[in-house]
């Protein structure tokens, strides 16, 4: 992850049409993007991150400090996941030319201010995304709003009629919506192991470029 | 709700008991082994390599349940598998816990002894009296379980919740630290004017008491002899209790709700029982009740205030400070000041032990006596100044030692926070609230509560009398071989000449 950050500071006069071609290492963006990135060798485990994650997306189920106001499934947007012996939290990395982007076909997903954002009400909970993501960093989970879930209307369990529930994406946004704009799994780690890899926004949007995957 | 019928066989007034259930647990299935529990434990009880599920080694255990405060890992609801499978495995984990079916809140790996199925399949029981106590630092935290900010200081609506639960009478732990005052406090008196052995130490915290059974037998007798708040009002509910309303103290279902995890081993301790009756039956955590109250469908923001019970649901603000490090010192300070001097005491509130240090010192100018104090908070920082009291270098009168770091309202028991970050700000504002609480009381020491004066009146006699001996004090007992090695880092507040005036 360490020339990531030089990547981020490449001047923005290489730019061309060929160098855009070229794949990652040639690639620059019109908005770097900033992400939470982590040092795999130091991760315990704890799961802290994917805790403090999740209580900070989940006021709108009146989801308060304590534990026991809990009233939903524990669904974060980062996750630690273990190989052999080694743990690391995973999630979004904000991708300049978000993969996840390209291939949603609803266009739920957009960069705004350099923050790859899903709009959940837009969302059809399709997993192209999930299967775009070169990282594993989205989940495809039910929608709970107001502590209750959310059924989708028209689409019922084979078996029992009762209304299937609501499914859309949902990965890191950076905190986007918290008050200092802090990422809570960066603040709640207790081993420092996660951290904010800045990004250098330094020159205007490129217009969004149009969708590949074909449209339902 | 799942029925425990076959775990009730035994009535609970004549509970017999053994130490096999260790209370506080670690699920090999979920536990990712960071060891930040092994961090927070003041005994290095947790044992197991890192990244390897880690196991609880019930020997050394305190059942302080700061490990149970800490642990983030959770069972997660979607990880590798169906919805209907993961949702089977956690009716299976909440099977195992014994933990109330409906409960909705995410299962750590560390986690305690569940008693609410046991305790609420009692309650439809006929013919039972039923009561309640409740421990100082409830009230100020389990508003915190339905959503308010930390520290909202609810005694009338956890009154008001109890009363609907089916308790006949609500009484107050609050009331049994004043006793434990009236008795503690004529105990170091005489302590210090016969020459007993000094430091004398409080005997309140359960964590505290095995942990000096555990780690310092030798030093038993200098732990004050009362029984904690809790065991005492146990004691007095089915004694004078029982006659002032006129029941069978055999018919009486004694349950505490308290912030520890350790109450329950403390309540089924085999000495704590008076005439052959428990002092208390069943002890539930603040978790536990806040569990009891949404599984009852009780809407406890819209809760009227309501009244504790008299007499024993009558309490001083001295009482009521128990459940924050530094409390009992200076509840203890307010009345043995008057109770030696025949003075009104200047000043109520004792900044100087008051604080958030492991270990405060002060010494107090009382009458002619040069008073020479400590409180210590977390037991980690007990080490070094029981090693000072085993090497005879210790020329303090009294300690008081709370197991846990601010105190009850840390306790293990008390609601989980997600946020490390926001644990200080929890803390601090529970702590706030209770002396809030204690300054906005008419009666602020123990020995000025009507309901004590009565008490000792009409039953008890007095403080340290045959009736209290019998009802209200007890032994302990060496549970290991002695110490082990660990250092400890101390950092200690104080040290300087305090006076009164």
């Amino acid at each position: 992850m360490s020339g990531t950050g030089n990547m981020m500071h490449r001047p923005t006069d290489t730019r061309s049409a060929s160098m855009s071609r070229m794949g990652a290492a040639g690639r620059t963006s019109a908005v770097a993007s900033s992400f939470v990135v982590a040092d795999a060798g130091q991760c315990i485990g704890c799961k802290a991150c994917e805790l403090a994650c999740f209580a900070v997306h989940s006021q709108a189920n009146g989801i308060g400090a304590s534990v026991g106001t809990v009233s939903v499934p524990v669904v974060p947007k980062v996750y630690v996941v273990r190989t052999g012996d080694t743990y690391v939290p995973v999630q979004c990395r904000h991708c300049e030319n978000a993969p996840c982007a390209h291939a949603c076909p609803v266009q739920a997903i957009r960069q705004e201010d350099g923050v790859v954002m899903i709009d959940e009400d837009r969302c059809i909970g399709c997993t192209s995304c999930v299967l775009a993501c070169p990282f594993g960093a989205i989940e495809v989970s039910p929608v709970y709003r107001a502590g209750h879930l959310v059924t989708q209307s028209g689409l019922t369990h084979r078996a029992n009629r009762v209304a299937l529930p609501r499914t859309a994406a949902s990965k890191c946004d950076l905190c986007a919506e918290t008050e200092n704009g802090q990422p809570a799994c960066v603040d709640a780690c207790p081993n420092h192991v996660l951290r904010l890899a800045k990004g250098i926004s330094d020159s205007p949007p490129e217009p969004r470029r149009e969708v590949f995957f074909p449209r339902l | 709700m799942s029925t425990t019928i076959d775990k009730i066989s035994s009535p609970p007034c004549m509970k017999t008991t053994d130490y096999t259930d260790p209370v506080i647990h670690i699920d090999p299935t979920l536990c990712t082994g960071c060891r930040r529990c092994a961090e927070v434990c003041p005994v290095d009880a947790i044992e197991g390599l890192p990244g390897e599920p880690q196991t609880i080694n019930a020997d050394r255990c305190v059942i302080c349940g700061q490990c149970v405060q800490i642990c983030s890992v959770y069972a997660s609801d979607w990880a590798g598998s169906s919805p209907q499978e993961s949702a089977a495995r956690r009716l299976e984990r909440i099977q195992e816990r014994d933990m109330p079916a409906d409960i909705r809140e995410p299962l750590f790996a560390a986690y305690y002894s569940y008693n609410l199925n046991k305790v609420s399949d009692m309650m439809t029981k006929p013919g039972q009296f039923r009561i309640v106590q409740c421990a100082p630092a409830i009230r100020v935290s389990l508003a915190e379980e339905f959503g308010m900010p930390f520290g909202t200081l609810t005694p009338g609506k956890m009154a008001a919740a109890l009363r609907r639960l089916g308790f006949d009478r609500v009484y107050d732990t609050n009331f049994g630290a004043d006793v434990t005052i009236m008795e503690e406090g004529t105990e170091l008196i005489r302590r210090v004017t016969e020459g007993g052995p000094l430091p004398m130490f409080t005997s309140c915290c359960p964590a505290w008491v095995r942990f000096a059974e555990i780690e310092y037998p030798d030093l038993l007798d200098h732990l004050s002899s009362c029984k904690s708040p809790m065991q005492m009002l146990g004691a007095l509910i089915k004694s004078y209790g029982a006659q002032l309303d006129e029941v069978e103290p055999a018919n009486i279902y004694s349950v505490a709700i308290m912030p520890c995890t350790c109450k329950q081993f403390e309540c089924d301790r085999p000495e704590m029982e008076s005439d052959g009756y428990r002092d208390v039956d069943e002890v539930l955590t603040t978790r536990e009740l806040a569990y009891w109250i949404k599984q009852s469908g009780i809407d406890f923001a819209n809760l009227p205030d309501e009244e504790f019970d008299s007499p024993l649901g009558q309490y001083s603000g001295a009482g009521s400070i128990f459940g924050v490090t530094g409390g009992v010192m200076e509840a203890a300070i307010r009345t043995g000041y008057e109770l030696l001097t025949n003075e009104k005491l200047p000043k109520l509130q004792l900044d100087f032990v008051r604080g958030e240090e492991g270990i405060r010192v002060a010494e107090v100018q009382v009458g002619k006596l040069q008073l020479k104090v400590a409180v210590v908070a977390g037991l980690q920082h007990a080490y070094q100044l029981l090693d000072r009291v085993q090497a005879g270098e210790c020329d303090y009168h009294f300690i008081e030692v709370m197991g846990c770091p601010a105190g009850c309202i840390s306790g293990g028991g008390q609601p989980k926070i997600m946020l490390e970050k926001q644990r200080i700000e929890a803390y601090r504002a529970r702590k706030s609230s209770i002396y809030g609480h204690d300054a906005a009381r008419q009666v602020r020491k123990s020995h000025e509560n009507p309901h004590i004066i009565k008490l000792y009146d009409e039953f008890l006699g007095e403080p340290l009398g045959h009736v209290s001996h019998h009802l209200l004090h007890t032994t302990f007992q060496q549970r290991g071989p002695g110490k082990q090695s660990r250092s400890s880092t101390i950092s200690i507040k104080g040290d300087t000449d305090y006076s009164i005036h």
